[in-house]
């Protein structure tokens, strides 16, 4: 008998699989639905919200294509929502599936587990299960999820995993609403639960087209001094930086408009049986509740990934991408267009070098790029982020409770749709 | 390929893998066996001889019980624990 870790395991497979096009990991959304009414969400729905419930998959149809993945060769599943266990049959989905030996990780807002469900995550334990806290304090958490008395929820969702030894993970979502308890979320996971901790900045728009959760989202300076703020972070981009400088840009010996492992490596499927590329992608999704999977990823999924780019944005002869969260996902949701570059994450994406030291090759026309309009103030925001005039330490809370009511002149809606 | 999923089953962090032996002895084990009926299994599949069965079963078993994949039966336990009470009892025989 061999005994491998896991992390042996993984690598192993990885390479067996590489070059292949074969799903290996699939994120699974069981419900859009949630108890919490967090701004900068960008697919929750009200818990009551009858239709969505209706349109949901169920049980039965969770376990058919869990039988459909353990033949396609898939290892890994998230679950993730909206809030997954605001399902009354998460467990039995989850229980089907850990009996068929994936490794599965849950993503949670840890506010509706309960001892009963702490328990029998013991008797059944997922690979990993992340909580995403949103505040240190109840005023600035319940700001963002809108919802009093979710913090104390939540509070206790950790603890009843905690103390139970269950593979727990925290994160946030650094908004402008909780940006000033970033630190004291990171001591309070690292420091006083001893888990792993990270914040993210990303915020993305609503898959219904509204872009209101951008009216919470950090400028790029305080997204890049909150990555400045975290020594792995930098040195990991330090490293990035320096490896893709000594070679080609990396997308021009690409030719499809995606270029991630999504729709080669893994796909995504909604909480109404449709898969898509990711869970972000949701312009193009494929129905899978009549045809099943394989044909949906033989064929349609397919297609969508193997797509060729229409024309050479400047993305295609960047040489920072891998310090970028640009994406055709992001591209699509934001802009309405896949191959569209974020002005926003570019934007990031030259702050963060600039702020690291690394060099920005010319790739075409870019405002952040030397001569552009952007670029002086661009720099003066990385020598501003490097002597830490922008400090994580020093921010300090809103002055307001609504604020989106006080952040003029976001625009609601993509344009790509009449959903706004 | 064996991957743990239930608490206390495993080492959850670790993914296990056998060769055929091994294979055909998880297998059989999917009901209650005992080692002599498992000896048979590897002997009548393999056509081994039976010392070179008793060996390659015994030694996965070991494995499995080391790793926690495999337990043995408690009223096996408590009669192989019954046993070793009457051994120890009795008068060395000189």
């Amino acid at each position: 008998m061999e005994q491998l870790t896991y992390g042996a395991f993984s690598a192993d497979l990885h390479h067996r699989q590489s070059g292949q096009r074969a799903p290996m990991q699939v994120s699974i959304e069981v419900t859009r639905r949630c108890p919490l009414e967090c701004q900068h969400c960008y697919n929750n729905l009200p818990m009551g919200d009858q239709d969505a419930r209706s349109r949901e998959m169920t049980t039965e149809e969770h376990f058919r294509m869990l039988d459909e993945l353990v033949d396609m060769g898939c290892f890994w599943l998230l679950y993730t929502g909206g809030e997954i266990f605001a399902r009354k049959d998460f467990l039995d989905i989850y229980t089907y599936a850990k009996k068929k030996g994936f490794l599965i990780t849950l993503f949670t807002n840890g506010t509706l587990i309960t001892e009963k469900i702490a328990d029998y995550l013991v008797e059944w334990p997922p690979f990993d299960i992340e909580i995403t806290l949103y505040g240190r304090t109840r005023e600035t958490y319940e700001a963002l999820t809108a919802i009093p008395g979710s913090y104390d929820r939540c509070l206790r969702g950790i603890k009843l995993l905690r103390e139970r030894g269950l593979p727990l993970k925290l994160k946030t979502v650094a908004t402008s609403i909780n940006k000033h308890e970033v630190v004291a979320m990171k001591q309070f996971a690292e420091g006083e639960l001893g888990v792993e901790f990270k914040a993210d900045g990303q915020i993305n728009p609503r898959i219904d087209c509204s872009q209101s959760p951008l009216a919470v989202r950090l400028t790029p300076e305080e997204v890049v001094a909150l990555d400045m703020s975290a020594p792995k972070g930098v040195s990991e981009y330090i490293k990035l930086a320096k490896q893709e400088s000594e070679n080609p840009p990396r997308l021009a010996t690409i030719d499809t408009v995606y270029f991630c492992g999504g729709g080669r490596k893994s796909f995504a499927i909604n909480a109404y049986g449709e898969m898509s590329i990711c869970v972000i992608s949701q312009q193009e999704t494929f129905d899978v509740r009549q045809s099943g999977l394989k044909p949906a990823w033989e064929h349609s999924l397919h297609d969508v990934r193997a797509r060729k780019r229409t024309r050479a944005t400047k993305c295609v002869e960047c040489r920072i991408q891998s310090l970028c969260g640009m994406c055709p996902a992001n591209g699509e949701m934001e802009n309405g267009d896949q191959e569209s570059p974020v002005a926003f994450l570019c934007h990031v994406a030259h702050l963060r070098a600039a702020a690291i030291g690394a060099a920005i090759p010319a790739h075409g026309e870019c405002e952040f790029c030397a001569g552009g309009h952007e670029h002086e103030s661009l720099m003066e925001s990385a020598r501003r982020i490097r002597s830490k005039e922008i400090d994580v330490e020093s921010w300090v809370g809103p002055q307001h409770v609504f604020p989106i009511l006080n952040n003029p002149g976001v625009s609601t809606g993509c344009g790509s749709c009449g959903n706004h | 390929m064996i991957v743990p999923v239930r608490g206390k089953v495993g080492d959850l962090a670790s993914i296990y893998s056998f060769n055929q032996t091994g294979s055909l002895i998880w297998q059989a084990l999917e009901s209650p066996m005992s080692l002599a009926e498992l000896i048979t299994t590897v002997e009548a599949e393999y056509a081994v001889e039976h010392e070179q069965a008793v060996q390659d079963a015994t030694r996965f078993l070991n494995e499995m019980l080391s790793v926690g994949l495999a337990e043995i039966s408690p009223q096996v336990a408590m009669a192989a624990l019954h046993s070793k009470a009457q051994a120890d009892l009795m008068p060395a025989s000189d």
